[in-house]
Formats: structure tokens, C-alpha cells, sequence
């Protein structure tokens, strides 16, 4: 554990190194101001400068149905990350970790079922 | 004997609110019944509370609360000395006048009954009461069946009246639960015995603010100027049994806690502020008499003479003597029967004419004689007529804060003085004069009710003004601890 | 087993068995409901399954009284859990047999209703026993997230959506400044362990001033969110208007209950010798929100909306109890909080209970309630005159005590506050019992009765409320036991 006194001493570095950060990118923008040519014409102001030209809005609806395949299918992502670490812990820790991983599987799996059932699955 | 006292009502009130809707009118029974038995318990008591005896009599004690570690219990403990013992005679009688005053109710009659004997529960707890927060308990529970009554049975502007009067009940009693807490805290109990021998000596806050929280709960049941306000709004919207309540026994809650609580708990503090006291006291008696001899309303007119003679009460109170003290617990007994007969007989009257106004009033003796009778016997009587109750009581406290403040009882004798000229006036202007027309078909009191209401009260007054030594033994043997802690200690 | 520091954790499972129990009746609730054609299992069954769990679980907290264990160092089984557990599946249990009529008449996705409720039955009861400041920000978590979608449940009320909107993005913003001040607590104390956290606060190993003190004011303000304390009240009453009923009685008593048992935990425990840093803070909270509680209460026209404002003035009366914190004071609030729910719960039941019958919310509405059913208006009486303090309720016994303990604690211009505070609410409350009392009922004035179940609910309040308030011994023994541990 770490002395509390040197708790935000420790971040120093992390300071210098978001300062000369910024020093970094302000310089840059201002080199390319001044150095780079530029030139003014139509196209530049274009969505794409070569390609098809952009049809409709951009902001279109999108069907509602979208969000819920969305969430379920980041709850199976969420899955993974958790399954990831595990995999290294696994063969340490034994059968408690095993079991504990059945029971988190388990419950996204009735999760899924509950959600099958209720038609979030069904494109209408 | 004196839980009986305290339950009998109670008992009455859930055998009332029970009855079929149909026998609904049988309420008024059963409340005459149990108010009565209450009444006689209350004169079995009177009769044989012993005045020569020290201490509590009839006592009844039971731990209640008791929360380990909090350092404080608190108690059920009911008992009489001296000094409670008149003030349960008193309530007796006038509950059972209360409950016959009221046998013309006809709406939500189950109700109504049920609120007043509640109400007599609750006024009996406070006077029977040695604990402070078990007095604090009853002390707020008499406002749940006061605001039903008041609003609910009342008239004119009721409702704003009851509200009036529950605020101004509630905020003193506020400050009065923050000073029995910080006293209670302190020495780590609520018995009033425990903490008259050992008066608090310091406290979290100090001791005089602590004084004056629980005064001014007091001070606003008196009433005293200032906080007089809602004494008149309440007594003009109530109906008559509440008006009887109101003034013959709610009001002397305030004199009876000064005398039970404030002065022996707090006794350096009351010496302290006696000056300011008695101040409060003579402006009351003369600015509450000036107000009554302006009013029109015959209820108003009463309420405010309430004002002016609780004054009194105050009075004897700042004198902090035996005989003041004395005069001051015997004009509540006196005042109580007094004013509890005014505010019956102006009830009865109400019933008939069916208006307060006075200067509408003209010649009514020629059609009710009994009824102008009566209320000419409780005027006298108010106004301090010798051979009737009211005298032996405004003269004790005369004698005995002549010497302490002689302004405020020169003011207090002045008071008398105007009283006489209101009184007069009030039964000469109603009563005297030519008969009017318009009230030639009224009737005198013809009901048995009535007739036991008035002969009652009436009986009382006058007994107590030839003999005032039935009352005054046992309140002399109830003062005279109170007054040795200020005649021995300052 | 141990952790990556090498602390020994105790991994008895039998410690969360009430909380496994509700989850795993949650799932059942949930598939019950979404299989009842199967399984041809009428509507009535989903709620007998719920209280059947609930059951279960508050036997299986039983089991735990007087022990003193923790969990895998996260939660901790003591008295003062139990007194919680009890408490929480004891208000679910109620409001479910108080209203699962309105919930089959006015709610949406009934499996669901019951499922949440039990699942949030579990935050209200992981936040009581945490002992881990992640931990029992999870707890927070899975109460509310649950209460979010509760609230939002109404059917064919636009109000439901727009509160569980609100609900959703203040109580967001009130996690969010919760946790960062978490981590500030974190940055100070070095652990997330309310004990290294309590040892390091108290050791003087730990001089910075400023983050501290920005992580108080961050946390009591993400707290003071939860239980509406002024001025972070806002959400309350719209949220409360909105839920269905009883969500609102939910609300009012488990969200803030374990609001008030995390509070309790933490002010008596880490964040204790800090104390002076924080007693000020909380102090002027106490006072903002009795005293705007209360007034705002007096203008209300709506049954749930005046609740809202009485239930934010009644946080004011507990608060007092922490700025005070002691075993004294703490076994005052919690004899305060069991007092005041079961005040708030026969309220509410009542509430119900006429909502079914006349489907109106306004004040005026209870016009006559004592003639056409003077049972229902007496609960309701009872339960009003208990939350302003009338003698002879709990109301009255249990704030009493707890002033009595703030005055001792030093705080009697506090205790001033309030009581002039609770005079007024007085006035509000009545407001609602004129209304039932004073005036001729509208229209349809024949008598009528409530259902089995909303009388033995109603009933059940009614004389908790009057046996709190005439004999609360027990009630004090177990506030006692269940401080304790707290305190030692």
C-alpha cells in the first residue's frame, strides 16, 4: 500500500508528461499554420474530397430493435472481458473459480432465455 | 382510584364510538353514565384525601419506558397531593355539566361524546400526572379531541379557530418538551418529586431559557397578554360544552403546571423573574378588562374576562408567598366553576334567542327568570361579590402579593373594579330594559338537564363562598411545600 | 483462500444466504411470469412466490443474530445486518400484501414488478451490511438501478415515465459525485476497508486536508441525494408522484432506510474520526431540510406529493442523529426509522387501499372518507398523527427519544429546529385528516369495504403503530443490539 503523503507526488510524472503533451500539439498546430500550403476550393469543404457525394441527413432513424441487439450483444462482450482475466487466474485458485464462472455464465444464459422468451429476438 | 379516574372516561369514549348507528342518541347516556362515575370517584377522592398527610395520595406507579443505557425511564405515575386533588373535583364536575350541556347534539352524536369524555381522559392525566413526559403526553393529546370539537361541532369561523388554537398550543408546548428534555437530561430523570428536592443546578442550555421554554407553554394555556389571541376565537366558535371545558378546566392546565412544575422544578429562576411576571400578570388583568368592556359578542365578552381573571391567577402566582399561592390554585378551582356556569348559561341563552349580539338583547328577564337569575348569581360571583366563591379567592391573592407587587395588585384591584362595570352592564343591557317583541315566544330553562347543569355549579359557588374551607384546607396542604422552598432558600 | 494481499477471506456462503435466497426467488418470480401459459399458473401465484422467499430469506437472517462475521471482507454479518435484513424483506413483505391488487390493476410486467423489488430488497440489504466501499457502492447500485425501472412501471400514467426519467439522471449524477468522492476517501485512506480506512483517518498518518474534505462534501452530497435531504431533494417529489404506489411506499421507507444504514455505518465507523470535518455539514443539512420539508409540505394538493415533502422533512429529524453520532443517538435513529416506516407504511396502505377503490390522489378527494369508511380513515389518521408526533403513536415515543438523545448529545438548538419544525407539519397532516372528518363525502357516499388482504395489511400497520407507541421496549432492546457492533 502506498504512504498516503506520497499519494499525489507519485502522479508528477503524469503531469510533465501531459504538459509536454500539450506542448507537443499546440507547436505542431501552429508549425502547420504557418509552414503548409493550403488551398481554397469546393471540394476541400466536402464530406468525402473523392467518392460518392453524401445523400439525405446524417442523422437518420434507426430502428428501436437496433438498441436491444445492441445491449445484449454488449452483455456478451462484458462477458468476455471477465473471461478473459479469468483464464489466467483459473488453474490457481481451482474449483472455486470454475464453479464461480459456471454461476456468472449461468445467469447471462438465463438472461438470454428470459429475453427469448419475452421476443427481444424476434425481428418484427 | 386515580387510574380509575383516569380510565372511566376512556372506557365510556370506545363504548360510545362502538355503538350501533342506529342507537346513536344512546351515546348521551352512556357518556352521563360514565362522566358521572367519574365524578363520583373524583368526590370519593376529594373526600378522603387526607390534607394533614405529606406527599402524594392514591399513588399508582409502573416503570414504562425504560431503554437500557439511555440513562433515563420513563415512568406511569399518577397520584394527588393538595393542589391536584380540587383541580379532579373540579373536572369531574364539570364534565358531567359538559356532557348535560351537550344532550341537544344532534349531529355525529357518537363522535361528539366520544371526543369530550376523550378530552376529560386527557385534561384528568395532566393533573394526575408525576412525570414530566407522561404530563407532556396528556398535555398534547387533549388537543386531538379539542381541534375534532371545535371544528367539527362549532360555528362561525371554526375551523380557522380551531387551527389557531392547536397552533398556538403546539409551539408552546414545543419549547416546553425542549426544557423538560434539557432538565430531564440533566439529571438523569422525569420525576417531579425526584426533581423538586433536587432542583438542576446548570444545564446544557441556560437555566433561565429553560424557564421560559416551559413558561411559555403556560403562559399561552393561561392565557396572559401576549398569547391571548386564540382565547377568544376558540370560545366564540366552540360549542357550549367545549366553551364549559375550555374555560373551567383547560385553562387552568397553564396555572396548575406553573404551580406543579415551573415553580418547584425551577425555583431560583422563578425569583429571578418574578418582577416580570407579575408585570405580565397586572397588564392582563387591566388590558383583558378594558377588551371585555368593549365587546358585543356575549361569548367574546366572557372570553376576554378570562383573559382578565387568569390575570389574577398569575398574580398570586408572582408572589411567590403561601397566601398567593394559595389564592392563585383557589381562584382556578373558583374561576373554573364561575365561568364554566357563565358559559353555560350563555349557551342556554344562544339556544333561544339565537344570536350573541348583547345590544340586540333587551328585557329578557320577563320571559326566562330562572335563566337571567342564574347568570345574575355567576356574574356576581365573577365579579367578586362577598359570600360568593369568586371573592375569597381574588382577595387571597390581593393579601398575599400586596406586599411583593404593589403596582400589579393595585392594578389587580382596578381590574376588579372595571369587572364589576362590564358584568353589570352586560346583564343590564340583555336582561333589563323593555321587553322586546321579538322575543315574546321564548321559554325559560324547562329541560332536567339544564336544570342540573345550572343548580350544580350554582350550589358550588356558593357553598365554597360561606365554607371556602373545604377547598382551601387541601390547598393550603398542597401550596405549602411549594411556598417553603422559597421562604426557606431565597 | 486468500486475496492478492494476502488477508485470509472467509468465503462461507451460508453468511449471504438471505440474499441468495431473494435472488434466486427474483429468477424464479421472473421465468414464473414469463412462462405462466406453460405452466398454466395463474396471476396470484407471482406474488405467493415472492413472500414465500421473502420467507424464507428472513429465516435464514434469523439465523445470524448475535453473530459477528464477515463475509470474503466484504460484508459484514453482524446484529446491526439482521436489524436491517429483518426490517427490509419485513416492508416488502407488507407492500406486497398491501397492494398486489393495484399492482395487478395498474401495473405494467407484473413478473418483473416483483422480480425488481426483491432484487432491490437485496441492494437495501448489501448496503446495511457492506463493509467495502466498493462494495456498498455496488449495493446503491443494484437498488436503484431496480427502483429506476420500478418507478417507471405505472401503466397508462404519462407522469411514471417522465419521474423514472428524472429518477434515472439525477440519481446518476448522485452516483457519480458519490463515487468520486469515494475516491477521494480511497486517496486518503489508502484501502477501500472501512476498518484501514478508519485506522488510517484516526493514526494521524494521513495529512491531506483537502482531499478529505472534498471527498466528504462530495459523498454527503451523493448520499443526501438518496435519502433527499435539502437541497438535493428535487427528484422526490416528482418521483413520487410518478411511481406507482407502492413503489412510493417503497421508496419512502426501504431506499431511504438503507440510505440511513449506510450513513450509520460509515459516519460511525471510517468516517468517524473525521468528524469534525463533516458534523457541520450534516448539521446544516439536518436544518435545510426539516425546515424547507416541512414548509414546502404545507402547499401540496396531492396525497404522494405532500408524503414526498413529509418523508424529506422526517430525513431532517434522522439526520440530527448522525451529526450526533453515538450508540445512543444511533440506537434512537434506528428505534426512529422502524418507528417511522411502520408509521409511513399504514399511511401508504391506507393510500392504497382508497387509490383502488376511487382511483383519485388529491387531497380534496378524501372528502367524507370517515363516513363511507370510517375504518380506512381512522388507519389513515392514526398514521398522519403518528408522523407529526402525536402522543400515544410511534411517531410520538420514537421521536422522542431520539430528541432526547440529541439533547444529550449537545445539539439542543437542533432539537429546537425540529420541534417547532414538527409543529408545523402538524398543520399539513391535518389538512388531509379535515378533509376525512370535516367535510360531507362527494358524490357516492355508500359505505365500502377493502379487501382481505388490505385490511390484514392496513390492520397489521395500525397496530404497529399504536404498539410502537404505547410499548416499544422490544423495539429499543433490538435498536440497541443491532447498534452495538458499531460501536466496539
Amino acid at each position: 500500500m502506498l504512504p498516503t503523503d506520497q499519494l499525489f507526488s507519485d502522479y508528477v510524472p503524469v503531469l510533465i508528461a501531459s504538459i509536454a503533451g500539450f506542448i507537443l500539439v499546440i507547436s505542431a498546430l501552429i508549425g502547420s499554420r504557418l509552414l503548409a500550403p493550403f488551398s481554397e476550393e469546393r471540394e476541400k469543404g466536402t464530406t468525402y474530397e473523392c467518392g460518392m457525394l453524401p445523400l439525405r441527413r446524417a442523422s437518420t432513424n434507426v430502428g428501436n430493435r437496433f438498441y436491444l441487439y445492441g445491449i445484449l450483444f454488449i452483455i456478451f462482450d462484458v462477458e468476455a472481458v471477465f473471461i478473459f482475466p479469468w483464464v489466467l487466474t483459473f488453474v490457481g485458485v481451482g474449483p472455486l473459480a470454475y464453479w464461480t464462472m459456471v454461476t456468472f455464465v449461468a445467469i447471462l444464459g438465463l438472461g438470454l432465455a428470459y429475453a427469448w422468451k419475452k421476443g427481444a429476438l424476434q425481428w418484427r | 382510584m386515580v387510574t380509575l379516574f383516569l380510565l372511566l372516561p376512556l372506557a365510556g369514549a370506545l363504548l360510545a364510538l362502538f355503538l350501533p348507528r342506529e342507537r346513536e342518541l344512546d351515546a348521551r347516556w352512556i357518556a352521563l353514565l360514565f362522566s358521572g362515575l367519574a365524578f363520583a370517584v373524583s368526590i370519593v377522592i376529594f373526600v378522603t384525601f387526607d390534607p394533614d398527610q405529606n406527599g402524594y395520595q392514591f399513588v399508582d406507579q409502573f416503570t414504562w419506558i425504560n431503554p437500557s443505557g439511555a440513562g433515563f425511564e420513563v415512568q406511569y405515575f399518577v397520584g394527588v397531593d393538595g393542589l391536584s386533588a380540587p383541580m379532579v373535583l373540579l373536572l369531574g364536575l364539570l364534565s358531567v355539566v359538559a356532557v348535560l350541556v351537550s344532550f341537544n347534539i344532534d349531529e355525529r352524536v357518537k363522535e361528539y361524546f366520544a371526543y369530550l369524555l376523550l378530552l376529560e381522559t386527557a385534561v384528568a392525566g395532566v393533573f394526575l400526572s408525576l412525570d414530566l413526559i407522561q404530563f407532556f403526553l396528556f398535555w398534547e393529546l387533549e388537543l386531538l379531541p379539542m381541534y375534532m370539537l371545535i371544528s367539527i361541532w362549532g360555528s362561525g369561523r371554526n375551523r380557522y379557530s380551531a387551527m389557531k388554537f392547536l397552533i398556538y398550543t403546539l409551539a408552546g408546548s414545543a419549547f416546553m418538551l425542549v426544557g423538560f428534555l434539557v432538565i430531564g437530561v440533566d439529571a438523569g430523570t422525569f420525576e417531579i418529586s425526584a426533581l423538586t428536592e433536587m432542583p438542576p443546578q446548570d444545564a446544557l442550555i441556560p437555566l433561565s431559557l429553560v424557564f421560559w421554554a416551559i413558561m411559555i407553554a403556560f403562559l399561552v394555556k393561561l392565557p396572559v397578554f401576549p398569547v391571548h389571541t386564540w382565547l377568544p376565537d376558540a370560545h366564540t366558535d366552540a360549542p357550549t360544552a367545549v366553551s364549559v371545558m375550555l374555560a373551567g378546566v383547560l385553562l387552568k392546565m397553564g396555572g396548575y403546571g406553573i404551580l406543579r412544575i415551573a415553580l418547584p422544578i425551577l425555583p431560583e429562576q422563578a425569583h429571578d423573574f418574578r418582577f416580570v411576571l407579575a408585570a405580565i400578570a397586572g397588564f392582563s388583568v387591566l388590558y383583558g378588562a378594558v377588551i371585555t368592556l368593549q365587546q358585543r359578542d356575549l361569548k367574546r365578552l366572557i372570553a376576554y374576562s378570562s383573559v382578565s381573571h387568569m390575570g389574577y391567577v398569575l398574580l398570586g402566582i408572582a408572589a411567590l408567598g403561601a397566601v398567593g399561592l394559595s389564592g392563585a390554585a383557589l381562584q382556578m378551582f373558583t374561576h373554573g366553576t364561575i365561568t364554566g356556569l357563565l358559559f353555560v348559561m350563555v349557551g342556554l341563552i344562544y339556544e333561544r334567542t339565537h344570536t350573541r349580539d348583547i345590544t340586540s338583547m333587551s328585557g329578557l328577564m320577563h320571559r326566562m327568570p330562572l335563566i337571567g337569575t342564574v347568570m345574575l348569581i355567576a356574574g356576581l360571583a365573577s365579579l367578586g361579590l362577598p359570600g360568593l366563591s369568586g371573592f375569597v379567592a381574588e382577595l387571597t391573592i390581593f393579601l398575599g402579593a400586596f406586599d411583593a407587587h404593589p403596582a400589579a395588585t393595585i392594578a389587580g384591584i382596578f381590574g376588579v373594579v372595571l369587572a364589576a362595570g362590564y358584568i353589570l352592564w352586560m346583564v343590564q343591557r340583555i336582561f333589563h330594559g323593555p321587553a322586546d317583541e321579538k322575543w315574546a315566544d321564548l321559554k325559560d330553562a324547562n329541560c332536567w338537564w339544564e336544570h342540573v347543569a345550572m343548580g350544580s355549579l350554582v350550589v358550588v359557588i356558593v357553598a365554597i363562598g360561606i365554607f371556602p374551607g373545604i377547598i382551601t384546607d387541601s390547598i393550603e396542604s398542597g401550596i405549602a411545600p411549594i411556598a417553603q422552598i422559597f421562604e426557606a432558600n431565597l | 483462500m486468500t486475496d492478492l494481499l494476502g488477508n485470509d477471506l472467509n468465503l462461507q456462503y451460508e453468511l449471504l444466504g438471505p440474499e441468495i435466497a431473494l435472488v434466486i426467488t427474483a429468477a424464479l418470480v421472473l421465468f414464473a411470469d414469463a412462462f405462466r401459459r406453460e405452466l398454466k399458473i395463474g396471476q396470484s401465484a407471482i406474488p405467493a412466490i415472492s413472500i414465500l422467499g421473502l420467507v424464507v430469506a428472513l429465516l435464514l437472517s434469523l439465523l445470524w443474530i448475535d453473530e459477528n462475521k464477515d463475509f470474503a471482507r466484504l460484508v459484514t454479518i453482524d446484529n446491526f445486518t439482521t436489524f436491517f435484513r429483518v426490517l427490509f424483506i419485513a416492508v416488502t413483505v407488507v407492500v406486497i400484501i398491501g397492494s398486489h391488487e393495484y399492482i395487478e390493476r395498474r401495473v405494467s410486467h407484473l413478473g418483473e414488478f416483483y422480480s425488481l423489488l426483491l432484487l432491490s430488497t437485496v441492494g437495501a440489504m448489501l448496503m446495511a451490511g457492506a463493509r467495502d466501499l466498493l462494495t456498498a457502492y455496488l449495493a446503491i447500485e443494484v437498488m436503484s438501478f431496480s427502483l429506476y425501472i420500478l418507478v417507471s412501471l405505472a401503466k397508462s400514467d404519462t407522469r411514471s415515465g417522465e419521474a423514472s426519467l428524472k429518477y434515472v439522471l439525477l440519481g446518476g449524477v448522485a452516483s457519480a459525485m458519490l463515487l468520486y468522492g469515494l475516491s477521494f476517501l480511497y486517496g486518503v485512506g489508502g484501502s477501500t476497508q472501512y476498518t484501514e480506512i478508519a485506522a488510517a483517518l484516526s493514526d494521524g498518518t494521513s495529512t491531506l486536508e483537502l482531499p478529505l474534505l472534498l471527498g466528504l462534501a462530495l459523498i454527503i452530497a451523493g448520499l443526501g441525494f438518496k435519502a433527499s435531504a435539502v437541497p438535493f431533494h428535487m427528484w422526490t417529489p416528482d418521483a413520487y408522484e410518478g411511481a406507482p404506489i407502492p413503489i412510493t411506499a417503497y421508496l419512502s421507507a426501504t431506499s431511504k432506510a438503507a440510505t440511513f444504514a449506510l450513513l450509520l455505518r460509515w459516519f460511525a465507523g471510517p468516517l468517524l474520526p473525521a468528524i469534525d470535518s463533516w458534523q457541520w455539514m450534516i448539521s446544516v443539512l439536518a436544518v435545510l431540510t426539516m425546515v424547507i420539508g416541512n414548509l414546502v409540505a404545507l402547499q401540496q394538493s396531492n396525497i404522494k406529493r405532500l408524503l414526498a415533502y413529509s418523508s424529506i422533512g422526517q430525513v431532517g429529524f434522522m439526520l440530527m442523529a448522525i451529526v450526533t453520532i453515538s450508540d445512543q443517538t444511533g440506537s434512537a435513529l434506528l428505534l426512529h426509522l422502524s418507528g417511522y416506516i411502520i408509521t409511513n407504511l399504514a399511511v401508504f396502505m391506507g393510500v392504497i387501499a382508497f387509490y383502488n377503490r376511487t382511483g383519485r390522489e388529491e387531497i380534496v378527494a378524501f372528502r367524507g372518507l370517515a363516513q363511507t369508511n370510517p375504518y380506512l380513515a381512522l388507519v389513515i389518521t392514526a398514521g398522519l398523527f403518528s408522523l407529526a408526533g402525536m402522543p400515544l403513536l410511534a411517531g410520538f415515543l420514537t421521536k422522542f427519544i431520539l430528541f432526547q438523545s440529541v439533547v444529550s448529545g449537545g445539539y439542543t438548538w437542533l432539537v429546537v429546529t425540529a420541534l417547532l419544525a414538527s409543529t408545523v407539519s402538524l398543520y399539513y397532516y391535518l389538512q388531509v385528516i379535515r378533509q376525512m372528518y370535516m367535510y360531507q363525502p362527494e358524490g357516492d357516499a355508500s359505505r365500502w369495504r377493502l379487501s382481505p388482504t388490505g385490511y390484514l395489511a392496513t390492520g397489521a400497520m395500525l397496530v404497529g403503530v399504536v404498539w410502537v407507541g404505547v410499548y416499544a421496549a422490544p423495539f429499543y432492546t433490538a435498536a440497541d443490539r443491532a447498534i452495538a457492533p458499531l460501536f466496539t
